[in-house]
């Protein structure tokens, strides 16, 4: 259980690291779009109160 | 119940707004619809200077099977209060490169146009159209069940009835295509020239989104255009003057230059509105034909909405605004060869306006512009006076401008604009100018009230659309509701229409079983 989770924390943090290397490397225009669709995906659920 | 002034108070005399007091007064309901402005129609409506009659808003009809629904249901022959003609060609079309093209409504003869243009296109042409007409073909087999009465329009029954339809499979596959990809991406499989897929996709701007963000749905819009683009005899303003005379046959009132300042809530339920002037008028319900940031935070107020509720309402994106300039010109132009001229750059421009300028806030060159010029006396010639012409140019801008305010600019940006127009599309044009009036998205916000000058009321994106759009029927006010182009299926006329169908609907429903 312990190892399993210990993968899971290293999978999670290597994809993090994957991210934002790939993150860094866009252009600013392709970043703007990114973080846009990440902040509406942040908006949504929100907005099913409406 | 306690007895109220009214059973439905309406705020706002949009298209929206007087489908639901049409519908409601025909429901025996007492309505009452409030109007801010002198004008009836909100973004469906025109102005009237010494005789110029333009657009404001909406500007052409499409899909106006929608219209005939909407008069099933009221138990109305349509033509008894709206004369439409069919607008051909479509578009005079110009690009960047000095090409000019009528694009006539009929399929092959726009076929002709596209091969004069791109010789290899023309098959990817026909493809789009078969692919486009069997959308189509569901459309209308879908308009073609019968309206049942307004309290089922919204119930299961119904909508599971027009959804089944056995003439949606061939469409499927298509459809399921077109809904997972972007409107840049369907228009470049079909087409290889540039010039083509530009003519072919930039039609998405009537729902206010860049091709890349919009839905490849949105494709069949520009095939619409085949089908036929109408225009009401008297212009767009004809659309809410027949919904005003069908509500006021069956009973209903407006009045104008009555702006709401407060939707008066209490223990969570909406129980009428506040004038400006302090008057009360109770209601057993209210409909907001306002935008959901104005209903929600102006006219409800922050206090009576949860945390959730208040955060979406303020962080939902507005669509862009639809800024304009209007013109009255002294003499007709010759030049002027269609109801519709558009003004296209190169692609890479085109696309490039959304980067380089609208999300930064800055202003293009207008030789670097696209627009859409709307000559509304073309097909009517009573909405100028004897030998005079009328014309509304859109065109794309930000609300928010990074070095300058729009009032400052307005007029010097607009004449730089029509200086750009007469070299590009119109000769003559800055001397034949009798009467200009520059509305920018400030302006737009302050006479129709609109947050942010967003003609289309909310983005229509995915996380904008569906269940992330505001609810006709309010999900944290009780016996509120709301229609207009912040609700689904969002923007244009005949969306609005069928809003304010299924809002009406609902509350039908609701006040039948004893919940509002």
């Amino acid at each position: 259980m312990k190892s399993s989770l210990k993968m899971l924390a290293l999978l999670l943090l290597a994809a993090g690291a994957v991210g934002y290397l790939m993150g860094v490397r866009l252009d600013e225009e392709r970043r703007g779009r990114v973080m846009k669709l990440l902040s509406e995906a942040r908006e949504m659920p929100f907005r099913v109160f409406v | 119940m306690a007895r109220t002034d009214y059973d439905v108070v309406i705020i706002g005399s949009g298209v929206g707004g007087l489908t639901c007091a049409s519908l409601l007064s025909k429901e025996g309901l007492r309505v009452l619809v409030l109007e801010q402005s002198h004008r009836i129609g909100g973004c469906c409506s025109n102005y009237d200077h010494e005789g110029f009659k333009p657009d404001v808003g909406a500007v052409f009809v499409i899909g106006h099977e929608m219209y005939y629904k909407l008069f099933e249901l009221l138990g109305l022959r349509l033509e008894d209060y709206l004369e439409y003609r069919l607008i051909d060609p479509v578009y005079d079309t110009i690009l960047d490169d000095g090409t000019r093209v009528l694009l006539p409504r009929d399929v092959d003869e726009m076929a002709e146009v596209v091969g004069s243009i791109s010789p290899a296109d023309v098959e990817g042409y026909y493809s789009y159209c078969a692919d486009m007409q069997k959308i189509f073909d569901v459309y209308r087999a879908a308009l073609d069940v019968p309206m049942p009465s307004l309290a089922e329009v919204s119930r299961p029954a119904y909508l599971g009835k027009v959804a089944a339809r056995r003439e949606q499979l061939p469409a499927f596959p298509v459809n399921a295509w077109l809904a997972t990809r972007t409107l840049d991406r369907v228009v470049n499989r079909y087409f290889s020239d540039d010039r083509i897929r530009l003519m072919f996709g930039w039609e998405n701007l009537y729902a206010a989104l860049p091709a890349h963000r919009c839905t490849g749905l949105l494709s069949n819009v520009t095939y619409m255009g085949r089908m036929g683009y109408y225009y009401p005899k008297g212009g767009m303003i004809s659309i809410p003057k027949a919904l005003r005379r069908i509500m006021e046959r069956f009973g209903g009132e407006i009045r104008f230059s009555t702006p709401v300042e407060k939707i008066l809530v209490r223990n969570g339920r909406a129980e009428g509105v506040r004038l400006a002037d302090g008057t009360e008028i109770s209601a057993g319900a209210v409909i907001s034909n306002a935008h959901s940031r104005t209903t929600y935070l102006d006219l409800v107020g922050e206090q009576h909405l949860p945390y959730a509720v208040r955060r979406a309402v303020k962080n939902q994106p507005c669509s862009i605004p639809a800024p304009t300039f209007y013109m009255g010109l002294k003499q007709k132009m010759d030049s002027v060869r269609a109801h519709f001229t558009v003004l296209l750059t190169e692609r890479h421009k085109f696309d490039n306006v959304w980067y380089e300028y609208y999300d930064k806030g800055l202003l293009y060159r207008p030789d670097d512009a696209a627009f859409l010029v709307s000559c509304a006396s073309h097909d009517d010639p009573d909405l100028a006076p004897a030998g005079k012409q009328v014309l509304s140019v859109i065109y794309i801008a930000p609300y928010r401008l990074k070095y300058h305010r729009w009032d400052d600019i307005a007029d010097e940006w607009a004449w730089e604009c029509i200086s750009s127009l007469d070299r590009r599309a119109f000769p003559g044009l800055c001397e034949n100018v009798d009467w200009m009036d520059s509305v920018t998205p400030v302006e737009l916000e302050r006479r129709l009230r609109l947050p942010e000058g967003a003609f289309f009321g909310l983005e229509m994106s995915g996380g904008n659309m569906g269940p992330f759009r505001p609810n006709y029927r309010s999900r944290c006010v009780k016996g509120l509701y709301l229609t207009g182009q912040c609700t689904n299926p969002g923007g244009g006329v005949p969306l609005v229409m069928l809003s304010g169908i299924a809002a009406s609907s609902m509350l039908v429903n609701d006040l039948a079983a004893g919940q509002t």
